[in-house]
């Protein structure tokens, strides 16, 4: 193993869970009342804008922020409790050990930040979008 | 590399095969692994929790670094009994190149078992856990539940692609 | 006649009405006194005289008895010489039975009076100057003669006369006596309270410097200037708080309207230099349009905060205004806080409004480090800077959370306002405190509109020091750079208003003024 990659983060909440997703891959971020710029003609605005809370089967929560990706379908909001009010800063990335891939469904998991006593998983929003909302299983 | 037969002791003539156990408790069921298998045994109350995963996986701690997931056998042999309120401890075992951990609220330690001891399993068990079970025997008045890690990982994994 | 009456003074007054009483008490002694006197002398006379008679008669039974029949008067006229010793008997006579002169002495004019039966007793009549009396001489009840008698009332007179001259110099002593002490009581009530009425006069004209009045017991009087002394203290308090606070708000409009200048100063020259930047990197082309859409809003609620701090400061125009006309009086304890708390709400939109700029600066600064994170080593500066952005909107949040706690405490104290003047001053008070500390809190949430204006300028310096950037980034500076030309905007405003503020605190000096403090 060598030296774990690095990259800049982007930490949120979400219910109990702390989460991180890369900045590379996302392309902005708004606030709660977020609405797309244009979508597929066939596809309700509504459809859009996704609460992370139920994707994660956690109770509605009160979000105030949105992570706004680019997707082959248009834009896609995940609607989030938090941002941390951190700088964002580099962080190493520790890969996900293959047992654990194993049990991560969708494979949406694609390392951890290690801090201190808590383990963060960095989330790539762009499976979660594949997996829950374009009708395919992501696979190994 | 971890080698279930390693934990044999070596025959002398005419006496009956024995085994090495690791026995721990959680809540009402005490488990036995091979001694090999355990790396170590750390000291912890919770896990970070991760999504996407199913319910018997708690979550992942950090071990020197490295990020091992921790599982709830209480969780997926979907025992009848009730939870464990007072688990302390983590036993840490390897299986081949992989690394995972176990809740238990007590070790027992060491246990050296004769074949004989072990018995077949009875049938009133849940189905999760017969899958895994390399056999059972007493201890006083518990009985303690052989597992087969590496059956346990393989069912596992079945068990997620069909979620 | 009333009128006349009415100014005159309190002294005069008493001592008319003395004089009244004691005239009528003369009358009354004039009247009873003489004629009492006379009364008793007058029974004291007849008593006399009849006695007098009484016995003569007696005496004079034998010697008339003995006359009838010797002729012989002697006898007669030694008993009447014996009479005679009495001074005050002018004339006697003796006469008999059939009416006829026995004897006498002056008796030429005796008097005439018919006589009385036997058995009655004497007539006696009271003359101009003589007493009158005739008594029956009677020997076994039957009349045998007549014994007339004149005698002087000159001594009674002169008794009378003496009688009246007493009464009148007691009466004229009782009067004398009388008004004198009524001038003296009359003066000293009438002259403290016209020490008093000449304090309260220069106090109304505005002098509170007086030293307290001497308290002369627990009389009205005493209570008066104990009263009057209160009066001063708390007034004197009232008016030294005023100056305290009208030179508080004069100190703080004037420390702001140089702050906001020079804010403006800066912020003008800041933007100049962002153009600058903006302009050389023309060529590189923008395409984020979210952040775009983002500084948009942030512009338009720029906009509206710039009409919301103006209607801010007018609301704290107002409440503070609100504040003098409790204090003078003018309106109701009550409207003023139906008043308070109209305002108060406003000045709650207003916060709420502010609480969405910061939180939409925030979202911006961190799109903006995200577009700092993609564009590699040129976008490190960018990173430093918004993460100062996204501090500093925090700042403002505990700003707005700290004035929105300020305002509910105010409103808690006016709520629980109390009719009584005291507690209505003390709740006043507190509220020029809690004004006071909110519009600091207002001058800080403009300290941190300043600082991000600076946070802007060092995103220009990072990048002009950068050879290559990417078109997010100029996108981002443009729509930066609207931002900032909107708070220079919002801070010319914002002069204005303090100006405004000064004019008001001048006002209320003015007002002040008139009153001098011992000591300030």
């Amino acid at each position: 193993m060598g030296k774990p990659r690095e990259s800049y983060l982007i930490l949120f909440r979400v219910g109990e869970f702390r989460l991180a997703v890369e900045a590379f891959s996302i392309q902005h971020i708004a606030d709660a009342n977020w609405a797309p710029l244009a979508g597929p003609e066939d596809e309700e605005e509504e459809d859009r804008v996704v609460e992370m809370a139920a994707v994660l089967k956690l109770p509605p929560q009160e979000g105030k922020r949105t992570i706004v990706i680019d997707t082959p379908n248009g834009q896609r909001g995940f609607v989030v409790d938090s941002i941390s009010n951190e700088e964002i800063t580099l962080h190493p990335i520790e890969p996900v050990p293959q047992l654990l891939q194993d049990w991560i469904r969708p494979t949406a998991i694609t390392g951890f930040l290690v801090e201190q006593e808590e383990v963060i998983g960095v989330v790539d929003l762009h499976r979660v979008d594949e997996a829950y909302f374009r009708g395919s299983q992501s696979h190994e | 590399m971890t080698d279930e037969t390693v934990n044999e002791t070596p025959k002398s003539p005419g006496a009956e095969p024995q085994r090495l156990y690791f026995v721990f408790r959680d809540g009402h069921e005490a488990y036995a692994v091979p001694p090999t298998s355990v790396v170590e045994v750390i000291t912890k109350t919770e896990a970070t929790p991760v999504p996407f995963t199913p319910d018997w996986l708690d979550g992942v701690i950090s071990v020197r670094g490295a990020i091992v997931p921790v599982l709830d056998l209480f969780r997926y042999f979907r025992l009848p009994s009730k939870i464990s309120n007072r688990r302390n401890r983590m036993i840490l075992v390897g299986v081949g190149p992989n690394a995972f951990a176990i809740w238990s609220d007590q070790i027992v330690g060491v246990e050296t078992v004769e074949e004989s001891r072990l018995e077949p399993p009875l049938s009133n068990l849940t189905d999760s856990l017969l899958k895994c079970l390399a056999g059972q025997f007493r201890m006083e008045d518990t009985v303690v539940y052989c597992i087969d890690l590496r059956k346990l990982l393989e069912e596992t994994r079945e068990q997620v692609k069909t979620l | 006649m009333g009128k006349l009456l009415g100014n005159l003074s309190v002294k005069w007054k008493m001592a008319l009405a003395t004089s009244l009483i004691l005239l009528l008490a003369v009358a009354a002694v004039l009247w009873y006194f003489p004629r009492s006197q006379r009364q008793a002398l007058e029974s004291g006379m007849k008593t006399k005289v009849n006695t007098v008679a009484k016995m003569l008669s007696w005496s004079l039974v034998t010697a008339v008895d003995a006359a009838a029949l010797t002729m012989d008067v002697k006898p007669i006229e030694e008993i009447i010489t014996s009479a005679k010793q009495d001074k005050d008997l002018i004339a006697v006579r003796v006469e008999d039975a059939a009416g006829a002169r026995l004897a006498g002495l002056n008796d030429e004019e005796i008097n005439q009076l018919e006589a009385p039966k036997v058995g009655e007793p004497a007539r006696v009549f009271f003359g101009k100057n003589t007493l009158n009396v005739v008594e029956v001489i009677s020997k076994e009840e039957e009349s045998i003669g007549l014994l007339r008698m004149d005698y002087s009332l000159a001594d009674f007179l002169e008794k009378d006369r003496a009688a009246w001259r007493f009464g009148f110099l007691f009466a004229l002593l009782i009067f004398a006596l009388g008004s004198l002490l009524a001038a003296l009581v009359g003066y000293r009530i009438v002259r403290p309270l016209a020490v008093m009425t000449s304090t309260f006069k220069r106090m109304a004209d505005g002098d509170l410097s007086q030293s307290p009045l001497p308290s002369t017991g627990k009389d009205e009087i005493g209570s008066l200037a104990t009263a009057f002394n209160e009066l001063q203290t708390q007034m004197r308090e009232l008016t030294s708080k005023f100056n305290s606070l009208s030179t508080t708000m004069d100190e703080r409009a004037s420390e702001i309207l140089s702050t906001a200048k020079q804010q403006e100063a800066g912020a003008a020259q800041q933007a100049a230099t962002v153009s600058e930047v903006t302009a050389t990197m023309e060529e590189l082309a923008a395409t984020a349009q979210q952040i775009a859409k983002n500084a948009e809003a942030v512009t338009k609620s720029a906009e509206d905060a710039a009409n919301a701090v103006e209607d801010g400061r007018d609301s704290l125009v107002t409440f503070v205004q609100s504040m003098a006309s409790i204090e003078s009086g003018n309106k109701t304890i009550n409207d003023n806080i139906v008043q308070l708390n109209r305002h108060v709400q406003q000045i709650r939109g207003i916060i709420d409004l502010i609480n969405d700029i910061a939180d939409r600066s925030d979202l911006l600064a961190l799109n903006a480090a995200l577009e700092g994170t993609k564009a590699g080593q040129a976008g490190k500066g960018f990173l430093l800077v918004a993460a100062e952005m996204r501090r500093l909107a925090e700042n403002v949040f505990s700003s707005t959370a700290e004035i929105k706690q300020l305002i509910a405490e105010v409103t808690e104290a006016t709520n629980a306002t109390v009719m009584a003047t005291e507690s209505g001053m003390k709740t006043t008070r507190e509220g020029v405190d809690r004004a006071g500390e909110a519009e600091k809190a207002f001058g800080r949430i403009i300290e941190t509109i300043e600082e991000t204006t600076r946070a802007s300028k060092q995103i220009s310096l990072a990048t002009q020091q950068q050879h290559t950037g990417t078109e997010q980034i100029v996108s981002a500076m443009g729509e930066v750079a609207e931002v900032s030309q909107k708070w220079v905007e919002g801070i010319r405003d914002t002069t204005h208003s303090v100006g405004e503020l000064s004019g008001i605190t001048s006002q209320v000096k003015a007002l002040v003024a008139k009153y001098t403090i011992s000591g300030t």
